[in-house]
């Protein structure tokens, strides 16, 4: 893997340590008594969701024990392993926090204070600043990393408890690109296929993710195909754990991978290796792809992508001669200002060789965050509603407003994406925000601008159960659960509706999400909407509400899912067993076709020149989820990763002076920050790569661009150009980031030359506000785009 | 291997036979000798020459031999000797009377064996000389005992005073803190899932039964004398000698041989500390270093003792031409170079 | 019954280090691992190799031969434990003779610690924590059947160092034609090729251009 705790503290003998870091909020003595019972439940971390059961003592969660569950067979990656040390954590928040004493020049502090305080607050201002400046005033920024019932409840409590149409989550910045391709390709946005059809698979082409980092235990699949005789190619700019045995490693220039696989879909074209009945019976379009792909030779991928020709030829042939080959594509992909275009370039590929809807082949999109397919499904995006329905089409609103109880002209229309919410809020149309599940001032771009953002509301509401980088900028802070603190259920990266169980009663007066919710709807005198006793009664309702959609959870029950393991969406009724493969027989569009969509590569937002000669690009690290703000607070997975590290190429570094271990700062044209050097040939020289998981002074966020795509709005963290420079003396120790705001970055001596610029504000993607309706392309309205 | 058991059965019937000459003085020719303890007598000859036996043929191991003769060779060395005068006390103190390593380990443990452990050794320190008739009370009339010791008057103290009835209910007292060792023992191996599932019946629990059972019969006895008016005395006293005899002829095998074992600890301290590598209560450490990574490693010394260990064992780890001894690397190294190998023969091959 | 045993296939081996967190879970030494997963060389590669005790039959137990207190027991089948707790009196000879590295010292605690092959799991028909949580099977629990049917490759259960060869419980994977590990016959042969690239014999990388 990238790096573990050797590399921050060289020379340590392991023999002497036994990594005890990070013990049970009971002390490990304690944890050693007999567990009375298991609950059964999943990790809250990914989107893999594996089963596990946890163990209980005294009523106490002490451990974890594994799960025989269908797709982990009972493993665990570190961050699973460690996940029950959540529970009870010294660092929970464990009571309200409301800002006092805050006025101008000063920030004033946050201090404890009550529920019905901080409630009624909170809802006091709502109402002013909802009466002055209309209902849109306050918006509700949501996460994917809770359960569907919950997210389920944010869109309702902001459609009918608020009023407002700016609610979107942070999935927007995670696989929204995909998302949006696999709904224009297929009219339907999930993966094809569960986890355990790839090892039917002959050859695996993983585009932009390292999948052994970020989700250890699809490995056991992908891992198991290749023990079947599977060839494996994989696209990134690093060679990775996973692309360290592969068959074939293409090391891609960061946001260049169209290219390479246009090049590879005309290879397979030359060499004869599509499917022209395939083609011919079940896609439209394809003439068109057929055509925009021929300027792709192998040397102009070359020239574009930095792969060499003969490998690109290669990846072709290994790909296009397999009966039956699945594609695998994750953020390296679609973080990116043509996400969607790669994406549709992936899916051009399998539809070009017949292999969609077929066991073991396709295209599987593999989504990141915990409940990130459930989160995107349950209406609490910008344009959508339940069961993914579209905010737009009036047959839609017309049965949400019927499930809900609201006349359909209350329904808000389509709002801001999470990304151009920022935007509003910095200029003063959003004057308050809610925010759940998201820690924005470690997950957006540019995060100084983000700072201003949320420093210009009033009151910045954050519900989290640690004190998050974004919580410390809170007006009122409001203390939730962790995910065995409640039930409910997720939707995993296959699409398989899974149930998390209950295993320990919040800390303090920490409360249940849900029940805040409730509880804020009521004082907002919208209670009658929300009459719910129990996580149980918002999944029926949801069931419910999904009924008919495209993603139909109707049939699925709790019951269900303890019975089979998980149920697959769609399962339309309660006698329906869901549905694992997709596309066995016809798309979801209405015809039963799947679309072609000719995409061209083109250059990133922001592309190396001047004085910023390489390509910073972001990813994971197998011990952090997400912003961190959870996994940095458990000991074993600080311990291996304590802070951020930049990987630069011996021939990159030795130009530079630069050794390993060197501290040295990263400029891009947004600001700067000091990090290690782990200088290593397991990525390319043109390329620096920084993990994304740390706050404040630390957060490669302040460096990346905040440019987005066109059509959804994703932004570009995985390319962005940059430059390195050794730091001539030894920082200053960096000091704990408890309650501190990241500081601006220091002067630089900034040169003249800029980088090159392939978005300007004449050619950027529109942003909100749209006139209703609007907000879709032709090729969007086309494509039904959700 | 006769070569190493005939000499250690010499030095066991050798041992016995001295203990047996020093009951015959202690107890004057046995006049001060009480017959009714004789059985308990023969099983601690006995032990002691089972106890000697199993002593020498662990001394002579070869990995003990070499700290056996590098500890005495230390402490007998001059040169050392300011170092150690203060180290051996402190190190008595930590590893044997304070035992502060198990608090280490654990509160809950510390309690435990400290409680067994003076438990045990109090009675001991009572007992054998009671039964090899070293020691005897005498009336001095009217109201005192004069205390005898190895046939020597020590001291008087008064009957119902308070020393008299501390001398007199001593091994009541002893008995309760081997109990309340032995229970907390007890509940840890009932209620500790690793205890649970990792201990062996007779290595770990029957040690912990007999111990109780000599303390309980032991109460008993107290008990029947003083309340029960001597009812049962004959049986229990025979139930608590069978049970004490089982444990002193247990003492070299199992759990209990780490009793004998336990001072080896001082003789690694000094050793350790001497040879300047391990920092033992404030001394600084002088260490060698890794051949590969540069990294401590213990003293030269420790890894050439080590080495002719291994040699002895007939192990032999020398890497040929200029790589050394794996015995040089520290263990980190070891498995790398292990993780090279592999990694020379796969590449970046997936089997 | 057949002897159950783990496989140890590095060439699989991600570095995720679930096995050493869920080490630490196991009842018999809660919070500690036991088992390393070490970068080959992380200046070059990403390549990790996991260690776990590999249990040596012959010789056996180097560490319980050179424990001047007989600490180290092994059991009827094979398991070389960690150091009985009462006798233990951290000389470290263990530490040092290991030919694999494995042995951790608890210095305050006086205790040397290992790998028992999860006793308190393996005892109920569970498998080691280790092997259970690893996502690729780099670790690997079960009988050389099952291994000859479920995985591919060679289970190798003798590592040599120079002069000594060592027979263990645990296997290495090796590729079919491998029937040992030669621990410095291949360092030597590393050695020749980076000698070899480095007077420009052998074909390198193509070089990178910025």
């Amino acid at each position: 893997m990238s790096v573990n705790k050797d590399f921050f503290r060289p020379g340590r003998d392991f023999n002497y340590d036994f990594q005890a870091a990070g013990e049970p909020p009971m002390g490990w003595p304690e944890a050693d008594r007999l567990p009375e019972s298991l609950v059964p439940t999943h990790c809250c971390f990914c989107g893999v969701q594996c089963g596990m059961y946890l163990r209980l003592s005294e009523g106490r969660v002490t451990g974890v024990e594994p799960r025989d569950f269908p797709h982990n067979r009972g493993s665990l990656c570190p961050k699973g392993v460690v996940a029950y040390q959540q529970v009870n954590h010294p660092d929970r928040l464990t009571h309200p926090l409301i800002r006092r004493g805050r006025g101008p020049g000063t920030a004033g502090r946050l201090e404890r204070a009550t529920w019905d305080e901080a409630l009624d607050y909170v809802v006091g201002r709502w109402r002013d600043l909802q009466a002055t400046h209309g209902r849109d005033a306050v918006a509700v920024y949501s996460g994917s990393s809770m359960t569907n019932e919950k997210c389920y409840l944010m869109g309702k409590f902001a459609r009918v408890g608020l009023g407002t149409r700016h609610i979107d989550y942070n999935g927007r910045l995670c696989m929204s690109s995909a998302a949006v391709a696999y709904a224009k390709a297929f009219g339907l946005d999930r993966a094809l296929l569960p986890m355990t059809d790839i090892p039917l698979t002959d050859c695996l082409l993983v585009v932009g993710s390292n999948i052994a980092e970020t989700f250890p235990i699809a490995m056991i699949w992908l891992w198991r195909a290749r023990d079947n005789g599977a060839r494996l190619i994989v696209l990134d700019p690093r060679e990775t754990a996973t692309a360290r045995t592969a068959d074939l490693w293409l090391p891609v220039r960061p946001g260049t991978d169209i290219a390479v696989l246009n090049a590879m879909l005309r290879q397979i074209i030359h060499d004869g290796l599509i499917d022209e009945p395939y083609i011919d019976g079940r896609t439209v379009g394809w003439e068109a792809v057929r055509a925009a792909v021929e300027p792709y030779t192998p040397q102009e991928a070359e020239r574009i992508a930095g792969v060499p020709a003969e490998r690109v030829v290669a990846a072709a042939r290994l790909y296009g001669r397999a009966p039956r080959s699945l594609i695998l594509h994750a953020r390296g992909l679609e973080h990116s200002t043509h996400g969607v275009n790669g994406c549709l370039a992936c899916v051009n590929l399998a539809l070009a060789r017949g292999q969609v809807g077929k066991p073991g082949s396709g295209t599987m999109m593999l989504t990141g965050q915990g409940n990130g397919q459930g989160g995107r499904e349950v209406g609490q995006k910008a344009n959508q509603l339940p069961g993914y329905r579209h905010i737009d089409i009036p047959e839609h609103r017309q049965y949400i407003a019927d499930v809900w109880g609201i006349p359909v002209e209350e329904l808000p229309w389509e709002g801001a994406a999470a990304t151009e919410m920022v935007g509003l809020m910095a200029a003063g149309q959003i004057k308050s925000a809610l925010i759940i599940c998201s820690n924005l001032m470690v997950s957006l771009p540019e995060n100084a601008v983000v700072q201003r953002a949320l420093q210009s509301l009033d009151p910045l509401v954050v519900m989290d159960f640690f004190m998050s980088e974004t919580a410390e900028l809170a007006d009122v802070v409001l203390p939730g659960s962790v995910w065995c603190e409640d039930e409910g259920t997720t939707t995993n990266m296959e699409g398989r509706v899974v149930k998390i169980n209950l295993a320990a009663e919040p800390p303090g007066e920490a409360r249940r999400d849900w029940e805040i919710i409730c509880d804020l709807s009521r004082r907002l005198g919208r209670g009658q909407h929300f009459p719910y006793r129990s996580a149980r009664a918002i999944w029926d309702e949801l069931r419910q509400a999904s009924r008919g959609g495209v993603s139909d959870y109707f049939g699925i029950t709790w019951e269900k899912i303890d019975a089979q393991g998980g149920v697959f969406w769609p399962c339309p009724a309660e006698d329906h067993p869901g549905t694992p493969r997709l596309f066995a027989e016809r798309f979801a569009h209405p015809d039963g076709r799947a679309r072609f969509f000719p995409v061209e590569h083109a250059p990133p937002a922001e592309e190396p020149g001047g004085d910023y000669p390489f390509r910073l690009t972001t990813g994971r690290v197998v011990y952090h989820y997400l912003s961190g703000n959870q996994t940095r607070r458990l000991g074993f997975l600080n311990g291996q990763a304590p802070e951020p590290w930049v990987e630069i190429h011996p021939q990159a570094a030795a130009r530079l002076g630069i050794q390993n271990h060197d501290r040295v700062r990263v400029r891009t044209p947004r600001g700067a920050m000091e990090v290690q050097a782990l200088v290593t040939p397991t990525i390319r020289p043109d390329a620096l790569f920084i993990p994304f998981h740390y706050g404040h002074e630390q957060a490669v966020n302040q460096l990346t661009n905040p440019a987005v795509d066109p059509t959804v709005k994703i932004p570009e963290y995985k390319v962005c150009a940059a430059t390195v420079e050794r730091l001539p003396s030894p920082p200053a120790p960096l000091p704990e980031g408890e309650g501190r705001r990241p500081s601006p970055p220091a002067p630089l001596p900034r040169g003249e030359g800029r980088p090159r610029v392939n978005f300007t504000a004449a050619n950027a993607p529109k942003m909100f506000p749209y006139a209703t309706g609007e907000s879709r392309s032709p090729a969007e309205e086309e494509g039904k785009v959700y | 291997m006769i070569r190493r058991e005939l000499p250690a059965a010499t030095v066991a019937v050798l041992a016995a036979a001295v203990l047996v000459l020093l009951i015959s003085l202690g107890s004057r020719g046995f006049k001060d000798f009480d017959s009714a303890l004789v059985g308990y007598a023969v099983a601690v000859i006995f032990a002691t020459a089972a106890i000697i036996y199993r002593y020498s043929l662990w001394i002579t191991r070869p990995p003990t031999w070499r700290y056996f003769k590098a500890g005495w060779t230390n402490f007998l060395s001059w040169r050392n000797f300011r170092r150690y005068t203060s180290l051996i006390p402190v190190a008595w103190w930590h590893d044997i009377f304070a035992q502060t390593f198990i608090l280490k380990r654990g509160l809950q443990r510390w309690v435990m064996h400290m409680s067994i452990f003076w438990g045990v050794v109090i009675s001991l320190l009572i007992t054998l000389p009671l039964t090899f008739g070293w020691i005897r009370f005498t009336l001095v009339p009217p109201d005192s005992y004069l205390f005898w010791f190895f046939g020597l008057p020590l001291f008087q103290f008064p009957i119902e005073a308070g020393t008299g009835f501390a001398f007199f209910h001593a091994l009541d007292f002893t008995a309760l803190l081997l109990i309340l060792g032995v229970a907390i023992a007890l509940w840890r191996r009932t209620t500790e899932v690793g205890l649970l599932t990792t201990q062996r019946f007779g290595f770990d629990l029957v040690p912990l039964v007999l111990l109780l059972a000599i303390a309980v019969t032991g109460l008993a006895l107290t008990a029947s004398s003083l309340w029960w008016g001597g009812r049962f005395y004959w049986f229990i006293s025979l139930t608590h000698q069978v049970v004490v005899v089982g444990w002193l002829l247990s003492i070299p095998f199992g759990k209990f041989f780490h009793i004998v074992e336990r001072p080896a600890s001082i003789g690694v301290t000094l050793y350790q500390t001497i040879n300047q590598e391990v920092e033992h209560y404030g001394e600084q450490p002088q260490t060698g270093r890794c051949r590969c990574c540069g990294q401590e490693l213990p003293s030269p010394q420790f890894v050439d003792d080590l080495k002719v260990t291994l040699v002895d064992l007939h192990q032999n780890y020398d890497l040929g031409d200029d790589r050394g001894w794996l015995q040089d690397y520290c263990p980190t190294c070891k498995r790398v170079l292990r993780g090279q190998a592999y990694s020379q023969l796969m590449g970046k091959r997936f089997l | 019954m057949p002897v159950k045993t783990l496989f140890v296939d590095p060439s699989r081996c991600i570095g995720c280090r679930a096995c050493e967190a869920a080490c630490r879970e196991c009842d018999s030494h809660k919070g500690e691992s036991m088992v390393m997963v070490d970068f080959v060389d992380r200046a070059t590669s990403v390549a990790t190799q996991p260690t776990v005790c590999m249990h040596c039959e012959d010789p056996v137990a180097p560490c319980a031969q050179v424990c001047p207190v007989m600490a180290i027991l092994i059991t009827p089948d094979g398991v070389v434990q960690q150091a009985e707790t009462s006798r233990c009196i951290a000389c470290r000879n263990c530490v040092y003779a290991c030919p694999f590295g494995v042995p951790k010292m608890d210095a305050e605690a006086r205790l040397m610690k290992k790998c028992n092959l999860c006793y308190d799991r393996t005892s109920r028909g569970l498998q080691p924590w280790c092997a259970q949580a690893c996502p690729t099977q780099a670790l690997w629990y079960g009988d050389y059947e099952e291994f000859v049917n479920q995985r591919r490759g060679r289970a190798v259960r003798h590592t040599v160092f120079g002069a000594q060869e060592v027979r263990t419980r645990v296997c290495h994977v090796l590729p079919e034609e491998q029937s040992r590990l030669d621990v410095v016959a291949l360092l030597k042969e590393a050695q020749l090729a980076a000698a070899e690239a480095n007077l420009g014999f052998a074909p390198r990388e193509e070089a990178w251009v910025l």
